[in-house]
């Protein structure tokens, strides 16, 4: 376990030199959250209450989302490892006696790690601007649940990218594969509107993924809502972290042998 | 430069950029299938918000969908005409490779631009046309040959916009060296700005995305224009932008490469 | 001033500054140079005097950083120049006239022009486009140089695929192709191994000569320079500090010979002049003498030691560039130069 704390360790120094991931996160929150503000203000000039939310607790909802969804830095990873396989460098980590999803899932969290502290600013940032009434519930059960969820699907997304990540053995250039994952997730996750908008029916087949359980169950939780789904979103989620855990084994031993480690 | 030429060497360009493709067939069509899912969501997002309410900030789903595929329109033919000749211009500032355009008796900025055409973008093209259609079909507006052809003429002079604002942000590199942060700004703007509308923005982010930086206006304006809605000021004011923003783009650009320091070498 | 028929390059008192901002390292410097940058002014290029005749095959040599590479820059139009005049061909090649780039070319041995995913011949069509040559002369020039580089047989293989000597021959055929007038050659042979470096250098003289082309060379490798330029100029840290025939060169800053001398038996020997002693011990001694005391210095160690071998050769060159060096900052000034450029002129 101490390797994996000390990558966690070094992606946390490291970051400092990553400046350029902040001014990322930054803009792409700013952007999201003014999209958020822009649109719902337009829509509640109309009526006051649209799903059963106000305006003050839609911006609740954006505010709690984004703060999670920004926990989720997988994507960073899933292109660090196609980027390294595809330049031939990917066999630094082939040679180290340590798990290698152990090691990027480390990784992952080292990045985390760093950006929460910015984030938990941002958030409370946005709770000032928009002046909003932050709405939180104070149950503690539902608050433990909530992070497990959030953990469970942390590990899911990377699990995810990290399959896309070494799909790139096969096809080199997964760009693509990465974009659209990312468009799609978005979506499903909840971050560009509360999931509960859609029809019953699509919200019932959305339960059956982990999306739905990864940023968008955990928000509402907090909210004080879906209280009911908490235990179901843990059962599922668990069940997909094994069935990707198989998965991800299964193709890497079969994508492997195609590695000629280029230009090591 | 006559334009015979200058179209000749755009299909030798887009000819060569074609074989080049040959080699990475996977992402042919790479545009198309990133960009269009990210429009088919955003048409996810706002048809369950208009299950909800019937308007919002005036228009009704129709325009909405039709303000959609109109920005995705412009998306594609960017994509598929120079997004990847621009975007590709603050390596080659870095790197020193602008060396070798800038000694080639073509116009510097044409040749970057469009030695990356991208026709596996050309499907997303058609998909968007397709939106752009079922929305208008769905919208109550009399369609003319005039609102056509005034439609087209937006839509090409936006093209310029969006192209200008590429150019702008992708002129920096020859004065800082650090860019990145330059594109990062863009891309968050981009997101903003293709997924609502620009008649939500009041206050300063009006003024921002209107004026200042006015990507706020790029499908908004065609839009408000196919459905009746666009004033005739609104009209000259979006021709203006254009007129001012091209103006200013190419003397920005040549001011750039004046200042051309040609490192990496 | 004026500029005579078969002047193509003249340069006056051309200079070149960068500006470059310094800041701290770590994130502290980043914060501080938001505010407060350290500005910093090097010159690249100084006073630059330059005057190159039609046909003239010229080479550049200096120390790295010494100017050569932003000087040729200057030339091409790539950057502006801070002050100072240019005139290549009646144009100021920083106006970036597309009449202006038709009549030259420039080669960079680290950047290349072709696409790597594609044949030479591809892009040579774009080139045919770009530069406007008719077709029956692109056809016979493509003949002449894949002949004259014996390059048939790559010319529809993907670049990428090609050695390095086969794809500068590409690179040096794809500048020709619109018969510059002026070539520009920034280490043409750069990482190139010996029998490739040597087969360009047969082409470029060949070029040089059969087509006229006038030829700017910079290079590391000596042996480019020497085989193939009659003219040369050194430059250092900006400055001119030679411009005159490649022979009167070596001729005068090839001062001293290198001179070893095995002994029969241990001695202590040491040769009454002004030497420089590269190595010595009791039954060997290896020194530098001036080349006007070689003949006192051989006469002295006949006369007084029994000697086994002794080998006299000529400096090597790296020494003789080094010297010109240090001289550009002393007596040997400019001035020198000039007339011995001259001279070959005339």
């Amino acid at each position: 376990m101490r390797k994996y704390i000390e990558t966690v360790k070094i992606l946390f120094k490291s970051q400092l030199a990553y400046r350029f991931d902040i001014i990322m996160n930054i803009v792409l929150t700013v952007s999201k959250m003014l999209l958020a503000y822009v649109l719902w203000s337009a829509v509640f000039e109309t009526q006051d209450i649209v799903a059963g939310f106000t305006l003050n607790s839609m911006m609740s909802y954006y505010i709690i989302s984004s703060f999670i969804a920004q926990l989720d830095q997988a994507t960073g990873t899933g292109w660090r490892i196609a980027e390294d396989i595809r330049n031939g460098r990917f066999s630094k980590y082939i040679i180290k006696p340590m798990d290698i999803f152990g090691y990027f899932t480390a990784h992952t969290a080292g990045v985390s790690l760093f950006l929460l502290i910015f984030n938990l600013l941002a958030a409370i940032l946005w709770v000032l601007i928009f002046g909003v009434e932050l709405i939180m519930t104070n149950d503690v059960l539902m608050i433990l649940q909530t992070v497990v969820l959030i953990l469970l699907g942390l590990l899911f997304m990377v699990q995810l990218s990290y399959f896309i990540g070494i799909l790139a053995f096969k096809v080199l250039d997964v760009t693509v594969f990465m974009l659209v994952k990312d468009n799609i997730a978005e979506f499903v996750k909840g971050s560009l509107i509360p999931l509960t908008l859609l029809s019953p029916a699509i919200i019932g087949v959305m339960k059956l993924f982990p999306f739905y359980y990864v940023t968008y169950l955990p928000t509402m939780l907090l909210l004080g809502r879906n209280g009911d789904e908490a235990l179901q979103g843990i059962v599922i989620l668990v069940l997909w972290i094994v069935l990707f855990r198989f998965i991800n084994s299964f193709t890497f031993k079969r994508l492997r042998h195609r590695y000629d480690g280029v230009g090591i | 430069m006559s334009i015979k030429r200058n179209l000749k060497i755009m299909y030798m360009l887009m000819k060569m950029k074609l074989q080049r493709n040959m080699a990475y067939r996977l992402s042919f069509f790479g545009v198309c299938f990133a960009d269009g899912s990210l429009f088919l969501m955003q048409i996810l997002m706002f048809s369950a918000i208009y299950s909800q309410v019937g308007s919002i900030g005036g228009w009704n789903k129709h325009q909405m969908l039709f303000f959609i595929g109109t920005f995705s329109l412009l998306n594609a033919l960017n994509m598929a005409l120079y997004f990847f000749g621009v975007i590709s211009i603050p390596h080659k500032i870095k790197s020193g490779e602008l060396d070798l355009y800038v000694t080639k008796p073509v116009n510097t900025l044409f040749h970057l631009s469009f030695e990356n055409i991208d026709i596996g973008s050309v499907p997303l093209v058609f998909a968007s046309i397709g939106i752009v259609i079922y929305a208008a079909a769905g919208m109550d507006t009399r369609v003319t040959v005039l609102t056509v052809i005034g439609y087209i003429f937006l839509i090409l002079i936006m093209l310029v916009l969006y192209y200008d604002m590429e150019v702008i942000l992708r002129t920096f590199p020859f004065f800082v060296i650090q860019s990145a942060s330059i594109e990062r700004f863009e891309e968050g703007l981009l997101s903003l700005c293709m997924r609502i509308p620009g008649i939500l923005f009041k206050g300063a982010f009006k003024v921002l995305f209107y004026l200042v930086l006015p990507y706020g206006i790029m499908a908004t304006i065609p839009t408000q224009f196919f459905s009746g809605i666009l004033s005739p000021a609104g009209f000259i004011y979006s021709v203006a932008v254009v007129v001012v923003f091209t103006v200013f783009t190419i003397a920005f650009w040549k001011f750039g490469l004046k200042n051309y320091k040609s490192t990496g070498s | 001033m004026n500029s005579g028929p078969d002047k193509v390059i003249q340069t006056c008192k051309l200079k070149k500054e960068y500006t470059r901002y310094e800041k701290e390292e770590g994130f502290k410097g980043s914060v501080k140079s938001l505010f407060k940058r350290e500005k910093i002014i090097k010159t690249a290029v100084m006073d630059f005097d330059l005057e190159i005749h039609a046909g003239e095959f010229v080479g550049l040599i200096g120390p790295n950083g010494a100017g050569k590479t932003t000087l040729m820059k200057m030339l091409a139009g790539i950057i502006s120049p801070t002050g100072g005049t240019i005139d290549v061909l009646g144009y100021v090649p920083n106006e970036l006239k597309n009449s202006y780039k038709k009549q030259f070319a420039i080669v960079m041995g680290q950047k290349s022009q072709l696409f790597q995913d594609i044949s030479a011949a591809d892009t040579f069509l774009l080139l045919r486009e770009i530069y406007e040559i008719a077709e029956s002369e692109y056809r016979s020039r493509l003949t002449y140089f894949t002949e004259l580089f014996e390059v048939k047989d790559y010319l529809n293989v993907p670049v990428r695929t090609l050695s390095l000597g086969e794809r500068m021959k590409m690179e040096l055929i794809a500048a020709l192709l619109h018969a510059p007038k002026i070539l520009f050659l920034d280490e043409p042979t750069i990482g190139l191994d010996a029998v490739a470096q040597k087969q360009i250098r047969g082409f470029l003289r060949e070029v040089n000569k059969d087509i006229g082309t006038t030829i700017l060379l910079t290079s590391h490798y000596m042996d480019d320079i020497k085989s193939l330029c009659k003219r040369c100029i050194v430059i250092n840290e900006g400055l001119k500090i030679y411009d005159g025939s490649l022979d009167h060169l070596f001729d005068r800053f090839q001062t001293h010979k290198a001179i070893t001398v095995s002994f029969s038996d241990a001695t202590d020997y040491r040769p009454p002049f002004d030497i420089k002693t590269t190595e010595e011990n009791p039954f060997r001694l290896s020194f530098l003498a001036h080349r006007s005391d070689v003949r006192s210095i051989l006469g002295d160690i006949m006369s007084k030691c029994d000697i086994n071998d002794i080998s006299i050769e000529a400096e090597d060159i790296g020494i003789v560039v080094e010297r010109i060096y240090k001289s550009g900052n002393g007596t040997n000034g400019n001035g020198n130069g000039d007339t011995a450029g001259k001279e070959d002129k005339g």
